[in-house]
């Protein structure tokens, strides 16, 4: 293919979309809409994933003892497990500490914690398990920590972290499945665009084919119509995901609760995927029909 | 140029347009096809750039059988000839200018050449001036100049004419026929589908005559230069 025929090909292709502007906008609004919706689950996914990753500690445990235990007891306890296999190390923590530790973390709830009477923190242990050990060692580690004289509980990130990085994992994926889905409801949405725009130039394309134009030539233009209202829709639909992110930025950012997350946009690769997805999606539909015309000469 | 050997064309309902048409046209040579309205004068054009194939027996264009011939084939001997159809079939939303630079452009002409190419067959025609004027905007007549000069623009070996003339009093046919009689001179071989006696009478050239799809007269082969009536 020469040079000249693409640059014809995509000069009218461009041409047919801003003479049939108001088709080709309703067709970028609904592209924009499906693809959105991908867009921003993809965008919450990887938030999610992200704030997981960054505020828990999958190898670090809380080991609380009962209120009668005297301290002396607890330092047993955690010279016992610093002996063991797999603990990097065992840091006692006293509940004043625990107390001013909550402080520093939540300023804005000091005036609430010293109206209470007791000191609500009980003291306990934070053991941290070594990076190489296994998830399955370390579950079978924080259940014997159970056993320990004086413990009345044992917490840690370990399972919840799990939980909300395969909920994460889950909008990742039906983010994925919905962007396929929607370039398939894209593709029917720019058949239809190239259906019409096809009937609006059936004259000179009935001309163009008894003057004997290359069928790229005639075709072409429609794919570019395809190619351009997929990857439109899709920037589009990034550029929609981009505004979540900004206001959810900015609501994160007054909200002091929601100070753990650390958001960020849309990664460059979803962004890609999205529109590789509607670009293909674009150009099938506009190849679709106008294969079917071709075949109707 | 053009051979049909033993053409018949049935359509699907049982109709048959032509029948067992045979003939040749030499390169450069210049004929009119006439018959009453319905003879199939129309399909028989149609055969030639292959908008229609024969239900039996071959056309031979450009040492081509048209029949067999793939749809790139089939797109790239359509580029040799010129065609004018009977409605003109210019298209209504573009400029004078445009309707001719666009078959050029279809034809993947650099934009210069075009330009070029369009102003000096709209000189020939004599319609520089209505350039920017849209069909409606002009007369029958120049509708059908605008029409041929979009057939010629590309220099074709073949130019074809369905009723050319048809709807343009004497004085504008004549004028037509003078543009075709030009175009002729250069080399171009001329098939024009007539029913106007004017014409026949006028410019003696080869008669194909068909009638209720038969060719009855396949008319003599007449060299150019002793063509006219004075």
């Amino acid at each position: 293919m020469s040079l000249r025929l693409l640059r014809m090909m995509v000069s009218d292709g461009l041409v047919a979309l801003l003479r049939g502007r108001g088709l080709t906008a309703a067709a970028l609004l609904i592209i924009t809409l499906t693809f959105s919706v991908s867009a921003v689950a993809l965008l919450a996914a990887g938030n999610l994933a992200a704030a997981v990753e960054l505020n828990s500690r999958p190898g670090v445990f809380r080991v609380y003892f009962s209120e009668e235990t005297p301290d002396s007891e607890a330092a047993v306890v955690a010279r016992r497990l610093r002996a063991r296999d797999g603990i990097d190390s065992v840091t006692v923590v006293w509940a004043d500490q625990a107390r001013d530790e909550f402080l520093v973390a939540f300023p804005e709830m000091s005036a609430g914690v010293a109206l209470l009477a007791d000191n609500p923190f009980p003291p306990h242990l934070e053991v941290t398990v070594a990076d190489a050990v296994a998830a399955v060692r370390r579950r079978e580690l924080r259940a014997t920590l159970g056993d320990e004289e004086g413990v009345v509980a044992v917490r840690g990130d370990d399972l919840w972290t799990r939980r909300l990085l395969e909920l994460a994992g889950l909008i990742r994926r039906a983010g994925l499945a919905t962007g396929l889905a929607f370039a398939l409801a894209a593709t029917l949405v720019v058949a239809g665009v190239t259906r019409l725009s096809l009937a609006s130039r059936r004259d000179e394309i009935a001309v163009m084919w008894v003057v004997g134009a290359p069928r790229a030539f005639i075709s072409g233009p429609f794919v570019v119509e395809g190619v351009v209202l997929g990857a439109g829709g899709a920037l589009l639909a990034w550029a929609a995901s981009w505004g979540v992110f900004r206001i959810a930025s900015v609501l994160a950012d007054a909200h002091p609760l929601l100070g753990f997350l650390a958001l960020a946009p849309l990664p460059l690769s979803s962004v890609l995927f999205l529109v590789a997805c509607s670009v293909v999606a674009g150009s099938c539909g506009a190849l679709l029909t106008v294969y079917q015309a071709a075949r109707a000469h | 140029m053009i051979i049909f050997q033993g053409v018949t064309k049935m359509y699907e309902q049982g109709a048959v347009a032509l029948r067992d048409v045979s003939f040749h046209l030499e390169k450069g040579g210049f004929a009119f096809l006439t018959g009453p309205s319905g003879a199939g004068k129309t399909t028989l054009l149609k055969m030639i750039y292959r908008e229609e194939r024969p239900s039996e027996g071959s056309v031979e264009v450009a040492g081509k059988e048209s029949g067999r011939l793939a749809v790139g084939q089939v797109q790239r001997l359509r580029r040799r000839m010129g065609i004018v159809f009977q409605d003109g079939r210019l298209i209504a939303s573009r400029d004078v200018f445009e309707n001719v630079t666009f078959v050029l452009r279809a034809q993947g002409l650099a934009p210069r050449a075009r330009k070029e190419r369009a102003l000096n067959v709209l000189r020939q025609v004599g319609l520089s001036h209505r350039m920017r004027s849209l069909p409606r905007q002009l007369s029958g007549g120049e509708q059908q100049r605008v029409a041929i000069a979009r057939a010629v623009a590309a220099d074709p070996d073949l130019l074809l004419a369905d009723e050319p003339t048809g709807n343009l009093d004497r004085e504008m046919s004549v004028e037509i026929m003078e543009i075709f009689r030009r175009i002729h001179g250069r080399g171009t071989t001329v098939l024009i589908a007539t029913h106007d006696p004017f014409l026949l009478r006028k410019y003696r050239r080869r008669v194909l005559n068909l009638e209720g799809g038969c060719l009855t007269d396949k008319g003599v082969e007449i060299t150019s230069g002793s063509d006219e009536t004075p």
